[in-house]
């Protein structure tokens, strides 16, 4: 069978749904909208719940004895919000205008490799200096009430705290350690191998004997 | 939006043909066809925007296309391409002529779904009647490199078929 019959062959398939051009459209529109509003929804929400610590932190500092460890706390809370709200507002690789294959699979590589990253910084850039911000807090409370209560009473309570502290202490670095587990394996199971993918067919366009 | 609204809807009268090819080409089964095809026409609207005129709607529409099907993760469990559910075995009420049609097509699919992802796209291109110098701008390669990979392609897909 000669190319010719073949392009006849291929170019004269039925289309299953035989769809209505309308009605593709309509749906499309549709799809779109609710992306757009899915997408923007979540990042108000995560913007304002940054916003919102931040304001919360500076507050409680206000009320509260100032003392060192609570303006680390207040210090480190800003930083993670300045952070995250520059990262939120940075493009992502993936909104770059389309082109040949070649570069969507570099573009498609670019953006993988960016959610490795941001899953990579979210217990350190994110959680752990939470978890720090929070001890803290707990021991710029302890300083507070120590100066408030005199040195008798603070000697008495003192074991409370010091257990209180020793049961926060694991549970944080518990939850810290798990998330970013979860993030790693995310990364290990379904990015880096689409990552791998993506790279063998990169591979693949320049070397015709590279196998899939 | 409405010169957005009234792209589409041309794209999709003159063209709609190769994105269900593509779409049929690069799925697992009839249902994933279905996903594709979505997430490409998704893809083809967010894309508008860029499309500046300087190249043939087809060019573009390839371009988009093939790196939404390419760059897509393949959906982990499900089965290799051959072992998929099989277009043929769905109930046709059509003529016999058409019946003979459809095993046709289905034998070049299954012969381009043999084929790594990238062969695939350039015979894509090539059965769709893109010249090379086409196919070298879709795939971003040159158009010395598009001839001898089609070249190879069109000889594997010939003995493919012949088996």
């Amino acid at each position: 069978m000669d190319f010719n019959a073949l392009q006849n062959i291929w170019t004269h398939q039925p289309d299953p749904a035989s769809r209505d051009v309308d009605e593709v459209l309509r749906t499309v529109v549709r799809r779109t909208r609710q992306m757009s509003r899915r997408v923007a929804i979540r990042d108000y929400v995560e913007l304002l719940t940054a916003v919102g610590m931040t304001a919360g932190f500076a507050w409680m500092a206000t009320l509260a004895p100032v003392t060192w460890p609570w303006l680390m706390a207040a210090a480190i809370t800003l930083g993670v919000s300045l952070v995250f709200v520059r990262e939120r507002l940075r493009p992502s690789p993936a909104s770059v205008a389309p082109g040949d294959v070649r570069h969507g699979l570099q573009q498609a590589i670019k953006e993988v490799d960016h959610q490795v990253r941001l899953l990579g910084a979210v217990a350190r850039w994110y959680l752990a200096p939470l978890a720090v911000a929070a001890v803290l807090v707990v021991v710029g409370t302890a300083l507070g009430v120590r100066e408030e209560v005199g040195p008798e009473v603070w000697a008495r309570g003192r074991a409370g705290l010091l257990a209180a502290i020793a049961v926060v202490l694991p549970v944080v670095g518990a939850a810290v350690w798990w998330v970013g587990r979860l993030n790693r394996r995310v990364v290990e199971t379904q990015l880096l191998p689409h990552r791998e993918q993506l790279a063998s067919l990169l591979a693949q366009l320049d070397h015709p004997d590279t196998e899939a | 939006m409405p010169e957005h609204e009234a792209t589409l809807r041309r794209w999709l009268t003159d063209h709609r043909g190769i994105l269900i090819r593509i779409s049929r080409a690069y799925a697992a089964d009839p249902a994933d066809e279905e996903d594709l095809l979505q997430e490409i026409l998704l893809a083809l609207w967010r894309a508008i925007p860029s499309f500046r005129g300087d190249a043939k709607p087809s060019t573009f529409i390839f371009q988009v296309a093939l790196n939404v099907a390419l760059s897509r993760k393949r959906a982990a469990g499900r089965r290799p391409a051959l072992m998929q559910m099989d277009w043929t075995l769905e109930p046709s009420t059509d003529g016999e002529r058409a019946a003979i049609q459809r095993l046709e097509w289905t034998a070049v699919l299954r012969a381009l779904r043999t084929m790594t992802p990238v062969d695939r796209a350039v015979l894509l291109l090539a059965l769709e009647g893109a010249s090379q110098q086409e196919i070298a701008d879709v795939c971003g390669i040159s158009v010395s490199h598009a001839g001898v990979r089609l070249h190879r392609a069109r000889r594997r897909l010939s003995a493919i078929l012949e088996q």
